[in-house]
């Protein structure tokens, strides 16, 4: 009920321009990469790839709240309006990678496959680990800027997961066999970075500390009203 | 306070901002580990490698696009206009500083990281291949062309979303361009791939370019401040000089009908197909040096000659083990080149190796050699 009040103001706080801006950029690249001709299978990969990073950089803008510091006691606990914009962002983000995977299906060259349920679930944790970058730069400056951390989190990420080496890699090809052990572990590190953006999106230890005066006996006195 | 004495504090001040913060420290120390763990197991060619570091450069020029966008809209965020409004300083001195300071703090970073890449593979074994400092100098390069991007960017663009949007059409049209035909040819920063045995890439060229186009982006980020006759004489002029230096480079780099050469069904890859400028190199008479070491001849091709002993260590476990009688028919050991064996003769006299070796041998020779030294190993392996 109370998420259902808060969902317009919430709606109408958030910052759409950069999701909105890498929605269009999203959608444009992937009908406009070699335009004319049916898209490869390798190419439609790497490019939803490369997509769902930029969807959870944009998204990470959701999470950012300029009004946080100042938000002090509310009736509402922290965690439900940042969850809030968490869930609106992910929805937004989600519902464009549907959308640029839908538009990449289609003009796949014929006999070609992309492996769309494991791809949704590679995408997913993109945003999730944006979110969750953005989510705890805000709890150290509120602000837009920290949307950004969201970006560097996730080219962080990245790059690591790229280099690693070991007996599954982690953005296999969809011909390869171990694609699905590979998902079932994607699976798994999203359960993880949701776990985590629970706390991340918590109350803010407050900033007032009531000084505390000792006097001789070594026990102390609350500080003056004034 | 003169102005010039105002530019050179700002700009101090905005290099020790960039110098003390985490964010460009941190992106070079993670492009170093990266690239230093996924290349530890070969042993170095210096052909390859600097273009290998260029592409992991890439992650401090997106850490560099990132500060310098920061930097350069600082004064559009939270209360600043109206705060900076009556100072002294105006936009102009605030964006060279920003520009000046991002460009020089990005190159000096990247410069360290590539230098130390370098001295780092350098002790990895021996090294082989030619080493073009062209080429280092460009990845270098790269990330102050993405600091002047985004302190462009800044001026222009200052929307936070600006420098992710900017970081994925780069990385994108990069991937794209990979085999080196795609959108964007060598106008970007950095071109991705290279074998040993491609030709050779126009990196002078390339280097002429980022610095132009480094330029261009200052003065397109002054330009915003209004029209003034010197910051449009420096852009037209870097665009005169960054545009046919771009143009020459994607002209005269390796890629298209030169690399993949159209084969229809049955054709066989000859030596006609290979491209001009390395036939010689790699598939003539003379393309390669022999050497005799105890019972084994090795050809390799002259850059790689530093690897024979290496070959021998994993040849001679097996030399010693064949009975005396057949030690004289041994075959040559003889290097071919990755991308255009399939052009050259191949016949039981030769045994094959590549342009690429891994470091971590010594592990299955020593345990090749404790088998042979076993009694009665060698009996039972002449018996045959």
């Amino acid at each position: 009920m109370l998420v259902i009040r808060l969902l317009r103001p919430v709606l109408r706080a958030t910052h759409w321009t950069p999701l909105a801006v890498a929605a269009a950029l999203a959608l444009l690249m992937i009908s406009a990469v070699d335009a004319g001709a049916a898209l490869g299978w390798g190419t439609a990969l790497t490019l939803l790839r490369m997509t769902a990073v930029l969807l959870g950089a944009a998204a990470a803008f959701t999470v950012s709240d300029a009004m946080d510091a100042d938000t002090g006691a509310t009736p509402v606990p922290r965690r439900v309006r940042q969850g809030l914009r968490c869930a609106l962002g992910a929805l937004g983000a989600g519902l464009t990678w549907a959308a640029a995977c839908a538009i990449a299906v289609a003009r796949l060259r014929a006999g070609d496959e992309l492996r769309v349920p494991g791809m949704a679930v590679e995408a997913a944790v993109c945003v999730a680990v944006g979110l969750l970058s953005a989510s705890v730069a805000a709890r150290l400056h509120p602000g837009r800027v920290a949307g950004l951390a969201g970006m560097g989190g996730l080219l962080a990420v990245v790059s690591v997961s790229l280099v690693a080496r070991g007996p599954y890699w982690p953005w296999p090809y969809p011909r390869e066999d171990d694609w699905e052990e590979v998902h079932h572990g994607w699976l798994a590190a999203l359960v993880v970075v949701v776990a985590l953006l629970g706390p991340a999106c918590g109350d803010l230890r407050s900033r007032i500390r009531r000084p505390v005066r000792r006097g001789r006996c070594g026990r102390g006195r609350p500080a003056p009203r004034w | 306070m003169t102005s010039s004495a105002r530019l050179r504090a700002l700009v101090a001040f905005e290099t020790r901002r960039l110098l003390r913060g985490p964010l460009l420290w941190g992106a070079a120390a993670l492009c170093l580990v990266l690239r230093l763990y996924a290349v530890r197991e070969w042993l170095p060619d210096l052909t390859v490698d600097p273009v290998s570091m260029s592409g992991a450069m890439l992650l401090l020029a997106a850490a560099a696009m990132l500060a310098a966008h920061l930097a350069a809209s600082r004064d559009t965020r939270e209360g600043m206009p109206e705060t900076l409004g009556p100072l002294p300083g105006r936009a102009p001195e605030r964006t060279v500083a920003a520009v000046v300071a991002a460009v020089a703090a990005g190159t000096g970073i990247a410069a360290l990281t590539m230098a130390l890449y370098l001295v780092a593979r350098l002790a990895m074994g021996p090294v082989a291949g030619t080493f073009d400092p062209y080429e280092a100098l460009a990845g270098v390069l790269a990330v102050p062309f993405a600091a002047g991007l985004g302190a462009a960017l800044g001026r222009w663009a200052p929307w936070p979303v600006a420098v992710p949007a900017a970081a994925f059409l780069l990385g994108v049209f990069t991937w794209l361009n990979g085999n080196q035909s795609g959108y964007g040819g060598w106008f970007l920063p950095v071109v991705l791939f290279h074998g040993p045995d491609w030709p050779a890439r126009p990196s002078g060229p390339h280097v002429l370019y980022l610095v132009a186009a480094v330029a261009l982006f200052a003065a397109a980020a002054l330009l915003r401040h209004g029209i003034r006759p010197a910051r449009l004489a420096a852009a037209v002029t870097a665009v005169a000089v960054a545009v046919p230096t771009g143009a020459a480079a994607t002209a005269a780099a390796p890629g298209g009908e030169e690399m993949n050469p159209p084969l229809t069904r049955g054709m066989e890859f000859t030596a006609r197909l290979v491209p001009a400028r390395v036939r010689d190199r790699y598939l003539g008479p003379d393309s390669r040096r022999c050497e005799k070491r105890g019972a084994v001849t090795y050809c390799a091709f002259p850059r790689y000659v530093s690897w024979v002993p290496l070959w021998a260590s994993a040849v001679e476990p097996v030399v010693e083990a064949l009975p005396p009688a057949a030690r004289g028919r041994l075959p040559v050991v003889r290097q071919y080149s990755d991308s255009w064996w399939m052009a050259d003769d191949h016949d039981e006299r030769f045994i094959g190796t590549f342009m690429v070796w891994s470091r971590a041998g010594a592990a299955e020779l020593g345990y090749a050699r404790e088998l042979l030294a076993t009694p009665g190993a060698r009996e039972r392996i002449w018996a045959h």
